[in-house]
Formats: structure tokens, C-alpha cells, sequence
């Protein structure tokens, strides 16, 4: 039988979220040693709420998509799925409610290291309709008989240990095996971990089963769609790993091989409610983890008092606590000893014309943490089509802030002057803004219009900026990092491009076109390509979602409001 | 070398024979085949990936339907893309995420065909012993698992591209080569290296699942 065709139909169409109970029953049955995990829960729920969502109604709208939509692969695709749900006498809505709608689980076991043949997978099914799940297995049963696919299906065992072993046509090809009891359907290619299932497949599921556990840990428990990872089933493929190369090839597998030491899980996920989200999750346990990378996940995991800097409608922000000392230390974990040395040695040189001092140290405690970078649309009364840019860091005070200040200032004043040996009229210019002097470069042709890259430093903040009026208006923060449930890192607002787009879009297009030397109208072309799916989105978001011993990256589509 | 050269990806030195079949089939050189070529595809999965893509293209191009220089565009946009560098190399993970989302709305827009279909399908399931369909069940999940990676790849390729075309590419002054950065290298071989399980362990679920969806004695392509 061809359970797995509804395996992949689960795939095609959006994933769902769910009750515990049917989803829990069938996760009680995957083998503790499993590798991957998927979990699909709810999507008979998750597909009903879905169908008016506008951001997918405006991806749907897009040109890009409906000339997808006409491709041959599309109709292809839309054909044979029509054809094979005609053929098993269901409709869509049966499909997603009544044979999908509760939960569906795919398991899979790597096989040894040497012996990756001896890999086994569960596909595992609650239905709701059990009835018609029973219909459609000796649908399946009947219409692969009739065409040749198998010779027949033999019952093996009986009651409650009774499975079916599926016997293929071809002579080499192996059998598989299934059962159907009551709601619940499970399918594998290996007999005996479809049999080493059977004594718990009747039961509903007693106390949580030790992947729903995880699921709650990770904070991947109500997603609709999710795949979890076992670590430890890599655990001998890493330590294998770490034992090979040499140099710095070893050195990195040796400390990577520390650091997954220190995972419990991981999971991908993606929600649908109330917004699209597409997220990986680690359970990790930070005391096992190397100091700097401890700190450099605790500093990372609190919301920069920048973004109260930041104005709702920026076009584009991203703004991390990122503690230069831990990521040097992180990053330098990962090099043999020789290479770090190299790689300092390449930075002294490299940094030489600017910082006096050999003491990088110095400069890495008095950065940061607070690094941020935002654009706006330029002001109404602007005559210029150029958005205002800022890429603000702070300095820290006392001694090792003013030499970090001092290094950047003087780094910053020897790009320009090198800019300006090398292109004729660029001129570096500065002025005073009160007690801040703000330097930056001219040029009539090269820049865009109202374009002046501009540096100062303010407020406890190296600043740099697209004019000297963009770093006039910001106001450094005077408040701390605060602990969050959700720290933004980054944020693109769809309905500030869109009401920038409908203002400037000429003049961006010239430019654009003329920095890249390609054709205006093709480059209009493609902007008119995303304006539809801007205009089911009000903004797209990466935050962090910081918990014990966890970390969670999510990449969330805010949908326009109506 | 020309733009129709074949491209060998420096990540895979040993399936350069296997690519140059797979230009040889897009082209249409009806010897495209080779017992090199086979050899390999035997032992690489990303080559017979990139056979059955192919061969989804060239099947799904009838004579009439295919635009004169279709084929010389899309090996030039892949040439163009391949030569576009490092810069661009991460767009593609936005691009697959876009295509993910893509694929899923085309994946639950019902046609018209469908939703007039669908009462009488639902009014009249088909009984036990009815007449066979016309294509057997295997196949038609094939075809469908076939064409959506096909619509996937196209969907990653064609986002990409208009993303790429509207992100500048500013010249950068030049800055006199500090060294030592060179070190680096290694470990960036290593952290591919240190995933690569993990990648390999996916794809085989990947297949192993898929594959059970092909009909009787179907190679295991995916």
C-alpha cells in the first residue's frame, strides 16, 4: 500500500499545529535512537484559518508566481496531484481534515557508521476518519495490484500483532510493512521496527513521551510543522571527526566537537499563527559550554536600548549585542595555534596606520556590545531620493573606551583620506555640531544625490551615517540592555518600502540601474515582481527567543493589517 | 573556456564527467550518456539529483512549447550565476525559503478543474474492483514529487535572481592585503566538514521516504 503518497501529499500542501493527544499517541511510538524527527499536528485547523491570509495572496498575485503557476512543472504537479486524489476517491478538504487533520510523524534512524544501509524510517498517522482510512488503504492496495506495482499484500501475526507485509513485483525490490488499527496507521521498510512497535500502538499514550518532552524544551511544542534533530545520534560521526585533518581543519572539528557535546536538540519549525514563523531551536547546556561563548550568548540575548533609537518605519534595521572580547576568544577557539597567530598577525598590519597600540584586547573590551545599523526613508521635505542610513556601535567608558574611540576615529579618517587619494574631487570635509565634530566626504558626481557619508563620535557611540544631518538627529540611548522574551536582531518594514517605493521609485531605478550598468525598465520589471507580496506584509523579522539552557533564531512574516 | 563550457562546482571535483553529461542532455545530444558518467551517479546523489532535474526540463519542453534560445538562456543565467561569487552565495538560502513559501500557495491553489471535480469525486468514492486508473497510482506520485522539485528549483533560481538584480554591488576601495587571513581557509573547510553528517543523514531520510512513493524497479533518483 502507498501510505507514503500521503505522506508526500502532507508535504505539498502547509503544514499544521495541534492536540497533544493524537500527536502524543503517535510519538510514543518513535524509538528513543531515533535521528530525525518530523512532526506535522493540526492541519486540518492550521489549513482552515489559512485560506484569506493576505501575505499569501499577495505572493499568490505576483507576476513571478502566476508565470510559475503556467510553468510545466506546475501543471504537471497540479495534475498529477489532482489525478492521484481522484483516483483515491477523496477530496482535498477529506485529505487535510479527515486523513491528515490530527497528526502525521515521520521517523528515521541512521544506520551505524560503515553500515549507513542499515537506515529504517516510521511513517506513522492519526486520522480522524478511520473509516475512510481504511478505504483508501485497500484503495492504494487494490489500484498497486491491479498496475503491477506489487504482487499482494500477506497478513502476518495475529489481533493486535497482526501487520501486513507488502510484496513488490520486482524480484530484487524489498517488501514493506503496515498496519491499521483504529485510527492510527504505521508504515515502515523494516520489519522488525514495525513490529517492535506493535505492543504499543493500540494504547493511547500514558505521561508524556519523551520526544513530546523535547518539543516543550526546544518551545516547539504547538507548532504545526516541526523536525527535530538527536544529537546524539551524531555523536560518533563528530567525535570521529574531531580526530581527523590537522592545523586548524582539527582544531575547528575539536572544538566544534565540544560544543555539540553541550546540545540536548535542535529543532526547525515553522507557525502559522498568528504570523508566519521559520525557526530553529537548540537546547543547550550553557554551563557546558566555553565561558567566552557563555557570555557571548548572555550579552546576545538581551534587547540593545538602540532599538528605542529606531523608528518603527525604518526600511531596513538590524541591531546585535555582540561582545567583541567572547567573539574573538569564540572565534579563535575554533584556530590552531599557529593560524591565530597569523591571523592577529594579518590585523596588526592591517590596522597598523591607524591604532597605537599592539594591544587588541584594549580595543575589543571598549567596543560594544550595543552595534546597530538602520535606514530610513529620507525626510518629506527632502528633495532627495537617497534613504538615511546610520551604523551607530558603543564605546564603553573609561580607558579602554577612549582607546577603542581613538583607534576607530582615526581607522575611519584614513579610509576617507584613502578614498579621496584615489578618485579625483572627493573631499574630506568636517564640521561642528555643537561639541561633536562630524567629518565626511563630498564628491559631485559619484555619490547620489544628498549622499555624504559622514563619522563622528557622540553620546558614547561611534557614528557613521549617509549626511552629517542623519548624525545631527541621532539621539545616542542613555538607557541599558534589558532582558526580553523576544530580542529583535533584525527588521525590514514591507509598508515603509512600499510607500517608498511609491515615491521614489524613478529616480532609485535610475540609479540603480546605472551603478549596475543594466537596463531600467528590466530592473522595474523585477521591483514590480515583489510589489504584491509587499503588499500583504507589514514587516519581516529575525529575533531571538532566549530561554534556560535554550536559544531560538525566528524569522517571522507580519502580515499587513486589513 | 565559453559560457557553454560546463561548469564543475570546486566543492565537487570528482562529478565533472556527470556534469558534463547533464549539459550534454540539456543541449540535446541524443550521446549524452557515458560510462563514466553512470559510474559515478551510481555513488553521487547530488549527480543523479541533477539527472532528474534535468530530464524533468527537457521532458516537460515539447518542441513547440520551447522558446527559440530557451536552453542557451538558462545556461547562461546558470553560468551568469555561478560567476556571480561569494557575494551572492548566501541569497540562496532566502531564495529557498521563498520557494518553500512559493511552492506551498501554488501547492494548496486548487484549479478550476479540481473544484468542479471535487463533489462528484466526493459523492462517488470509488469502490473496491473499479477499473484501474489510467496511470498506476507509483507513477503519478513519482511525476508529482518530480515536477515539485523541478517547480522548487526553478522558483529558488528565478527569487534569486530577482533579488540579486536589485541589490547593488558598490566598488569598494582598494585595500592593500593584510595576509595571514589566508589561515582561514582550513577552518572553513572544517566547518563544512563538521555538518556534512548531519547533510548526509538528511538526505538519506529525504530519499528514504521519497523513495518509497517510485513504482517497482525505478531507480532510486531523486
Amino acid at each position: 500500500m502507498r501510505l507514503r503518497q500521503l505522506a508526500l501529499a502532507a508535504v505539498l500542501t502547509v503544514p499544521p499545529a495541534a492536540f497533544a493527544g493524537p500527536r502524543d499517541d503517535l510519538l510514543q511510538l518513535v524509538p528513543d535512537d531515533y535521528t530525525f524527527c518530523v512532526v506535522l499536528q493540526n492541519l486540518r485547523e492550521q489549513g482552515q484559518s489559512g485560506g484569506g491570509r493576505s501575505f499569501l495572496k499577495g505572493i499568490a498575485e505576483s507576476p513571478l508566481i502566476k508565470g510559475l503557476q503556467a510553468t510545466p512543472e506546475a501543471r504537471k504537479f497540479q495534475q498529477a496531484f489532482d489525478a492521484i486524489l481522484k483516483d483515491l476517491g477523496v477530496t482535498p478538504d477529506q485529505l487535510r481534515d479527515d486523513l491528515l487533520g490530527d497528526a502525521l510523524v515521520f521517523a528515521y534512524r541512521k544506520g551505524p557508521a560503515g553500515q549507513e544501509g542499515k537506515e529504517d524510517g516510521l511513517i506513522l498517522l492519526h486520522a480522524r476518519d478511520e473509516k475512510l482510512l481504511q478505504r483508501v488503504v485497500d484503495r492504494i492496495i487494490d489500484m498497486q495490484t491491479k498496475a503491477g506495482e506489487i504482487k499482494g499484500v500477506e497478513p502476518v501475526g495475529q489481533g493486535d500483532a497482526r501487520y501486513f507485509r507488502r510484496v513488490k513485483s520486482g524480484d530484487t525490490e524489498p517488501a514493506d510493512f503496515y498496519t491499521v488499527q483504529g485510527h492510527r496507521l504505521a508504515f515502515s521498510g523494516s520489519e522488525a521496527l514495525l513490529k517492535s512497535i506493535l505492543p504499543r500502538l493500540p494504547a493511547a499514550a500514558t505521561g508524556e513521551p519523551p520526544i513530546a518532552r523535547r518539543m516543550k524544551l526546544l518551545g516547539v511544542n504547538d507548532a504545526p510543522a516541526s523536525v527535530l534533530i538527536n544529537p546524539r545520534s551524531f555523536d560518533a560521526d563528530v567525535a570521529a571527526g574531531a580526530q581527523a585533518g590537522k592545523g586548524s581543519e582539527q582544531a575547528f572539528l575539536k572544538e566544534f566537537a565540544t560544543y555539540w557535546k553541550a546540545v540536548d536538540g535542535l529543532a526547525g519549525f515553522v507557525n502559522v499563527r498568528p504570523s508566519l514563523e521559520l525557526g530553529l531551536a537548540i537546547n543547550v547546556r550553557k554551563a557546558d559550554l566555553p565561558k567566552p561563548v557563555a557570555r557571548f550568548f548572555t550579552e546576545a540575548g538581551k534587547r540593545s536600548p538602540l532599538w528605542d533609537r529606531i523608528p518603527d518605519d525604518a526600511l531596513f534595521a538590524c541591531v546585535g549585542r555582540i561582545h567583541f572580547e567572547s567573539l574573538a576568544a569564540t572565534l579563535g577557539g575554533f584556530l590552531a595555534e599557529p593560524d591565530r597567530k597569523k591571523v592577529l598577525e594579518g590585523i596588526a598590519k592591517a590596522s597598523r596606520p591607524f591604532l597605537e597600540t599592539d594591544d587588541y584586547a584594549t580595543v575589543a573590551r571598549g567596543l560594544g556590545p550595543d552595534v546597530g545599523f538602520w535606514v530610513t526613508a529620507p525626510e518629506p521635505e527632502s528633495k532627495s531620493w537617497c534613504p538615511n542610513a546610520v551604523l551607530a556601535a558603543k564605546v564603553a567608558e573609561g580607558p579602554d573606551g577612549r582607546e577603542a574611540e581613538r583607534a576607530c576615529l582615526k581607522g575611519l579618517d584614513f579610509l576617507a583620506r584613502m578614498a579621496s587619494l584615489q578618485h579625483d574631487d572627493l573631499r574630506v570635509r568636517s564640521e561642528l555640531q555643537g561639541p561633536v565634530e562630524v567629518r565626511y566626504l563630498t564628491h559631485p558626481t559619484v555619490f547620489p544625490p544628498g549622499f555624504r557619508p559622514a563619522f563622528a563620535s557622540k553620546g558614547g557611540y561611534i557614528v557613521l551615517a549617509d549626511s552629517p544631518e542623519t548624525i545631527g538627529r541621532f539621539q545616542p540611548p542613555t538607557g541599558s540592555a534589558t532582558d526580553a522574551d523576544e530580542v529583535p536582531i533584525l527588521r525590514i518594514s514591507a509598508s515603509a518600502w512600499r510607500k517608498y517605493l511609491a515615491r521614489h521609485r524613478g529616480p532609485l531605478v535610475e540609479y540603480l540601474a546605472g551603478a549596475k550598468g543594466g537596463d531600467p525598465k528590466e530592473l522595474g520589471q523585477h521591483l514590480d515582481v515583489l510589489m504584491p507580496v509587499l503588499e500583504g506584509l507589514d514587516r519581516l523579522e529575525l529575533v531571538q527567543r532566549p530561554g534556560p539552557n535554550r536559544v531560538a533564531f525566528v524569522l517571522r512574516l507580519q502580515e499587513a493589517k486589513k | 573556456m565559453t559560457d557553454r563550457d560546463p561548469i564543475t562546482d570546486p566543492a565537487r571535483p570528482d562529478c565533472e564527467a556527470a556534469q558534463a553529461a547533464v549539459q550534454r542532455l540539456l543541449d540535446g545530444d541524443p550521446l549524452w550518456d557515458c560510462p563514466e558518467a553512470v559510474a559515478h551517479r551510481a555513488a553521487c546523489v547530488d549527480c543523479r539529483e541533477e539527472l532528474a532535474l534535468a530530464r524533468a526540463l527537457t521532458a516537460s519542453m515539447t518542441a513547440p512549447a520551447v522558446p527559440a534560445g530557451l536552453t542557451d538562456r538558462i545556461v547562461g543565467a546558470a553560468v551568469t550565476r555561478a560567476r556571480r561569487g561569494q557575494a551572492f552565495r548566501y541569497a540562496g538560502l532566502g531564495a529557498a525559503l521563498a520557494a518553500s513559501i512559493v511552492v506551498a500557495v501554488i501547492a494548496v491553489q486548487p484549479s478550476r478543474q479540481s473544484i468542479t471535480e471535487t463533489p462528484t469525486v466526493a459523492a462517488l468514492p470509488h469502490p473496491k474492483g473499479d477499473a484501474p486508473p489510467a496511470k498506476p497510482l507509483g507513477e503519478a506520485v513519482s511525476e508529482a514529487r518530480d515536477a515539485l522539485v523541478s517547480l522548487t528549483r526553478r522558483t529558488a533560481a528565478e527569487t534569486r535572481d530577482t533579488s540579486v538584480a536589485l541589490v547593488p554591488n558598490p566598488k569598494l576601495p582598494d585595500m592593500p592585503d593584510p595576509g595571514g587571513l589566508e589561515s582561514l581557509a582550513d577552518a572553513q573547510g572544517a566547518a563544512s566538514r563538521s555538518v556534512e553528517p548531519i547533510k548526509t543523514s538528511a538526505r538519506r531520510a529525504l530519499n528514504l521516504f521519497l523513495r518509497a512513493a517510485d513504482p517497482a524497479n525505478k531507480p532510486a533518483v531523486q
